[in-house]
């Protein structure tokens, strides 16, 4: 397959104004947080879970009518699919990339610094991790999400992805919080179940979008 | 051997209890100009939408180019236009980046697609949500006209389009179809325009196809006929070979097979002539009150 520049232009056009909105609270987040980020920091999550369900939801538009116009211009589903995908992991690093870099290159340390916050000290130490931590959370959620989606696109709609959902929606929390102080195994079963739950929602998505419904 | 590029064979459709399509047999071949025609909710969208698989069919199939609609390689999509009636383009694009578009899908005459555009005097720069409506018709169908695509499907594509640019439309589409040696698939319900391009008709009704027919064997086999008010109306209008019939100001006109009108009887005031498309759709889907013009198909 083939990477179509004006294709992934079209999906990252339909998503700006969510990545500008997502950047801009991103970088104020990371520069005014008085304390110091841990991997479960609550207001993240509730960003990357807000952040994942509007990227998934405009790409997931299939009915809409500029969506129906782009899936009958001729591109394959796989070739769709695939675009919708890096147009996702590019909204995640557009987000992100910013914040991230005013943590690794210390523009949140000398504004904390300014502010005389005296969590400064283990600041640079232990935030890039949360960062990579979050950066999973997205791996995790964008898939399952998308399959909701494409599911709900179906012609043969069921009740089976509100179900997958929520078995997804528990799976979440149960791989995410045994990285906090659990004992070594338990972080690789969880991180394999996660790893196989992101695989089956990403290969059901894909062979579902192949034949979901654009037209009513 | 088969020019077929197109085909459908029992193809239907529901939508929850509601039957949209009904075993629709389609066999299209390249080079021509189809006429899709029939009333609102006939099933001309859902057929379109069925034939380039972007819905599932409830039974039956179709084919493009030897592929399942439903399954179309990148290959295949790419050899496919299609212009609907329930999709746009985002308004910030504009035509230039319209077009490019659809060049990284299939071989795309810019050349072609740019002349066309210029017919109107549109700015390829100026963004495609500042046009009316039938302007961006207009740049829809430049995208189609420009692919050098083997299937073009359209629906509704002469809406919103002044008469003019109307004629210049099919005109340039029926060129496409010459140059390409392409198919076209036109569904609309302005059918004096398709009439000057078209070279087979579909009529649909209720998601049956009632009619499928080569539109020079239409005009050969079925006559108008006038019967003004002060004339007797002859039997054979009333009887049960007649197409349909209107009353319209001054009289009534009759359709019917002109191997079944006894002419030679006829009052000189009663007027036969060949039938033009509109009047033999109205008289198949809107005025019909036998089931003679499925002898039409045989």
């Amino acid at each position: 397959m083939k990477m179509k520049s004006s294709l992934l232009v079209f999906f990252l056009r339909c998503l700006w104004p969510v990545n500008a909105a997502a950047m801009s609270v991103s970088i104020l987040f990371v520069l005014l947080y008085p304390k110091y980020f841990l991997w479960n920091n609550a207001w993240a999550a509730v960003f990357i879970l807000i952040h994942s369900v509007a990227i998934t939801f405009i790409l997931g538009r299939v009915r809409s009518r500029s969506f129906a116009f782009i899936y009958t211009r001729g591109f394959s589903r796989d070739v769709l699919w695939l675009h919708k995908m890096l147009a996702s992991v590019v909204s995640v690093f557009v987000a992100w990339l910013p914040a991230a870099l005013l943590i690794g290159l210390g523009g949140r340390s000398a504004l904390q610094d300014w502010f005389r916050n005296p969590y400064l000290p283990i600041m640079a130490a232990r935030e890039m991790s949360a960062v990579w931590f979050w950066l999973f959370g997205y791996a995790i959620l964008l898939p399952m999400f998308h399959y909701v989606w494409i599911r709900k696109a179906q012609p043969t709609r069921s009740s089976g992805s509100g179900m997958l959902l929520s078995v997804g929606l528990f799976f979440t929390p149960s791989a995410l919080v045994p990285f906090g102080n659990h004992a070594p195994w338990s972080v690789m079963v969880y991180g394999l179940l996660a790893a196989v739950m992101i695989a089956t929602y990403t290969i059901s998505g894909f062979l579902l979008h192949r034949t979901l419904e654009v037209q009513k | 051997m088969s020019d077929a590029i197109v085909t459908a064979t029992h193809l239907s459709r529901d939508y929850g209890r509601f039957r949209a399509l009904s075993d629709v047999n389609l066999t299209l071949e390249r080079g021509r100009v189809i006429a899709l025609l029939g009333p609102n909710g006939a099933g001309k969208s859902t057929l379109l939408h069925l034939l380039i698989g972007q819905l599932e069919p409830t039974a039956g199939g179709s084919h493009i180019l030897g592929h399942p609609s439903r399954r179309l390689p990148q290959a295949i999509t790419g050899r496919i236009a299609y212009m609907g009636d329930g999709e746009e383009p985002p308004g910030g694009y504009n035509a230039r980046q319209l077009f490019q578009l659809q060049s990284q899908l299939s071989p795309f005459n810019s050349k072609r697609a740019g002349d066309f555009l210029a017919i109107q005097k549109l700015d390829p720069r100026k963004p495609f949500g500042e046009f009316s409506k039938g302007q961006k018709k207009w740049i829809r169908a430049a995208m189609i006209l420009g692919s050098e695509s083997d299937v073009i499907f359209m629906d509704e594509p002469a809406e919103g389009l002044d008469p003019a640019s109307r004629i210049k439309l099919y005109e340039h589409l029926r060129r496409h179809v010459s140059d390409c040696d392409s198919l076209a698939v036109v569904a609309t319900h302005i059918i004096n325009d398709i009439e000057t391009v078209a070279d087979e008709v579909i009529i649909l009704k209720r998601g049956k196809v009632l009619v499928h027919e080569d539109l020079e064997d239409i005009r050969e086999q079925v006559r108008e006929l006038f019967v003004p008010e002060t004339e007797r109306v002859p039997d054979f209008a009333l009887s049960a070979e007649t197409l349909g019939s209107q009353a319209v100001s001054g009289g009534t006109r009759f359709w019917m097979k002109a191997d079944k009108m006894d002419t030679a009887s006829l009052a000189a005031a009663i007027t036969v002539r060949p039938v033009n498309l509109e009047a033999f759709y109205l008289s198949v889907a809107e005025y019909n009150h036998s089931q003679a013009h499925r002898e039409i198909q045989k």
